[in-house]
């Protein structure tokens, strides 16, 4: 699947994330609560719903693997609740800080945005992930706040359900927006990229932060359902010197590097350009 | 003549708002609350042309609009409500000079004697670091005899008086006011121009602007001289009035200034306090823009900020409408993909469905066999595909 319509899919999925936490949370007794006890509730619900759908979209609809994907779905709404819970109160205050309007309004999302984007990285310690991430979800979240506050000025005077109404899509464009980004965001800070060119999972695109796992477990970041792939088979790491090809020694087929072969267990430096046989799949790892 | 004529005309059109203006009240919008929101309380101040408080006007006097639209008035008092008031005053060094020091004793004592019963008054005392000599209390005779400690010696932390005044006005409910008296500047010591606060000014106007304080500057004695190092900096202090809705006042001298603090009491004694219900009570986080006209006066502003970055309502009608959208961006892809496909097959393809397979007969028991089977219908066995040979 190429990058731009991996981007595409997590939009999509973020928009649903936005709707469903709208959905919820919009049916909770909010009001009757003060700003300062409803807004931690609001926040967590928003977080889980979009960081959870975010998170799961590589397993539903890249690698394709239901279990992979409930998991992740999981890990990003656990990080979300608890991310998005301190991200609305940051908001709220800062939007308060500004005085409203609209640069209030976005400086709020934006916060709210980076507090996601940092979300499922930071679980599984990846920090440089998460710190691209968190770009990313700033920048959505800015611009997605930014559309919702125009949609608020549009139908400012208009009946309840109208309102309503766009209060729903507005928190699907954030959705989206976040949605977007941070993928975005994660492939263009990136230093490197691995292009499958060949094999079932011909075309799938994946950005290399600082690691990438090659293999047939649904965990690996770059998933080859290869009868010849080992559970985890390769490591692709950042080294002093640039970029590393590490074969795992429980991969007995080992792996071809421009035609060299790598035993298990043992490890050769990337070039960019270069082509890396896995089974029957071939990588091309591109540095920039 | 024509000239004389226009000449004349223009004087008569310059001298008639003058006129009007003359009998015309003025208001002011000196307090918004909105913690019990969508119900707003104003307190408006309406003076006359000499700016002695006009009194006895009914709710049908005040025309209210709430962003254009007209609002109507549900609670109104006409003056009697109580205050609360926090009275910061400068006891720097240079106060002991000219009697400025004992003119400001006099005029806290005689805003203190104004008191009425439910009014409450607290004392804040500022040189190198602000000191609560009294908080918000309803006894007058704690209150003078705070007021009789006053001495003058040290710099003036005049932003560190102005939060720990803020602070003291918090928790109290009702109209608010911070007086605030100084006559220098926020320094170290006369010719240091190092400020002594720990906050800066931003901070202290932040704080007010927050708590919805209303600060009164009365600036005392000798206005900013040339060499910036002595005497009141008129602008600062009027950046703290107008930044927190307050006033700035000016008094040459200390002896003016009882007079000053008995009209400022009466003032605000004698304020409107009207509250309505917004004509807009949803959350939606606008700031909203208040025009207040009394009994002809032109239009007094005021305005507030309504909280919620968010209000989340839903309706599972409307969530599952949003929801056919979502579903359709979804599957797009897969139609787009599929109909680029099926596209560039036209003629090539038919040709290809012309030759019949070639009869195929099972390797153990030669029994021919169906196209495209996988086991024998005879024996059984494995029929090999292409890809294994």
């Amino acid at each position: 699947m190429s990058k731009a319509l991996q981007i595409y899919y997590t939009a999509v999925l973020g928009a649903l994330g936005g709707l469903l936490g709208w959905w919820l949370m919009g049916s909770l007794p909010t009001d009757a609560l003060g700003i300062w006890a409803a807004y931690p509730l609001v926040g967590a619900g928003l977080g889980v719903a979009i960081a959870g759908c975010v998170a799961a979209t590589e397993g539903a609809l890249v690698k394709r693997r239901a279990l992979r994907a409930m998991a992740d779905m999981l890990r990003g709404a656990l990080s979300g609740a608890a991310l998005g819970l301190l991200g609305l109160v940051l908001a709220e205050l800062g939007f308060l800080a500004i005085g409203g309007g609209f640069v209030g309004r976005t400086l709020g999302w934006m916060l709210l945005g980076l507090a996601i984007g940092l979300g499922e990285p930071l679980l599984s310690r990846r920090l440089r992930r998460a710190a691209h991430g968190a770009a990313g979800g700033a920048v959505g979240g800015a611009v997605g706040g930014a559309l919702y506050e125009a949609l608020t000025l549009l139908f400012l005077r208009q009946g309840e359900q109208v309102q309503m109404l766009a209060g729903g899509v507005g928190l699907m464009l954030l959705g989206a927006c976040i949605g977007a980004c941070i993928p975005l965001a994660r492939y263009a800070l990136a230093s490197a990229e691995l292009r499958v060119l060949s094999g079932a999972q011909a075309g799938l695109v994946r950005e290399v932060t600082d690691t990438a796992s090659i293999g047939r477990s649904d965990c690996c970041d770059l998933y080859l359902p290869d009868r010849r792939a080992a559970w985890n088979h390769a490591r692709v790491r950042r080294t002093a010197r640039g970029f590393s090809l590490e074969v795992l020694p429980e991969a007995e087929g080992g792996a071809l590097l421009g035609g060299q072969v790598i035993y298990p267990g043992s490890s050769a430096p990337l070039a960019d350009g270069a082509q890396i046989t896995i089974g029957e799949t071939t990588i091309l790892f591109a540095g920039r | 003549m024509k000239r004389v004529l226009l000449v004349g005309a223009l004087l008569l059109a310059s001298a008639a708002p003058a006129a009007a203006q003359g009998q015309q009240p003025e208001a002011r919008v000196t307090q918004v609350d909105t913690a019990a929101y969508p119900d707003i309380t104003l307190y408006v101040s309406v003076t006359d042309a000499e700016g002695a408080p006009v009194g006895g006007l009914a709710a049908s006097d005040f025309r209210i609009t709430e962003d254009g639209q007209p609002v109507t008035i549900g609670n109104f008092a006409g003056g009697g409500e109580p205050f609360t008031a926090v009275l910061a005053i400068d006891r720097s060094g240079s106060m002991d000079q000219a009697g400025k020091m004992d003119g400001a004793k006099e005029a806290a004592l005689a805003f203190v004697e104004q008191m009425r019963q439910g009014d409450m008054v607290g004392v804040v005392a500022f040189d190198d670091t602000p000191r609560l000599l009294a908080s918000p209390t309803r006894s007058v005779a704690t209150l003078r005899s705070s007021i009789g400690d006053l001495e003058a010696e040290g710099s003036t932390a005049l932003y560190d008086s102005i939060v720990v005044g803020v602070q003291q006005l918090a928790s109290a409910s009702g109209r608010r006011s911070l007086i605030l008296l100084t006559d220098g500047r926020d320094q170290r010591f006369q010719g240091d121009p190092t400020p002594i606060s720990e906050h800066t000014l931003a901070q202290a106007i932040q704080v007010a602007q927050q708590a919805g304080v209303a600060i009164q500057v009365i600036g005392l004695g000798d206005r900013s001289s040339d060499d910036d190092v002595t005497g009141i900096d008129e602008g600062v202090l009027q950046q703290i009035a107008s930044a927190t809705g307050g006033q700035y006042i000016y008094a040459p001298s200390a002896g003016e200034l009882a007079a000053l603090y008995r009209s400022l009491a009466a003032s605000m004694q004698a304020e409107y306090r009207i509250t309505y219900r917004s004509p807009r009570p949803t959350f939606d986080g606008t700031r909203r823009d208040i025009r207040v006209q009394a009994a002809g006066s032109g239009a007094a502003g005021g305005s507030y900020l309504e909280q919620h970055l968010i209000h989340v309502r839903s309706s599972p009608a409307l969530a599952l409408l949003l929801l056919l959208p979502i579903l359709g961006l979804l599957v797009a892809p897969r139609l787009v993909r599929g109909r680029v496909r099926r596209a560039p097959q036209p003629a090539p393809a038919a040709p290809q469905l012309a030759p019949p397979d070639a009869p195929r007969f099972c390797d153990q028991c030669g029994k021919p066999l169906r196209p495209g089977v996988k086991f024998c219908a005879g024996c059984g066995s494995r029929v090999p595909t292409e890809a294994l040979r």
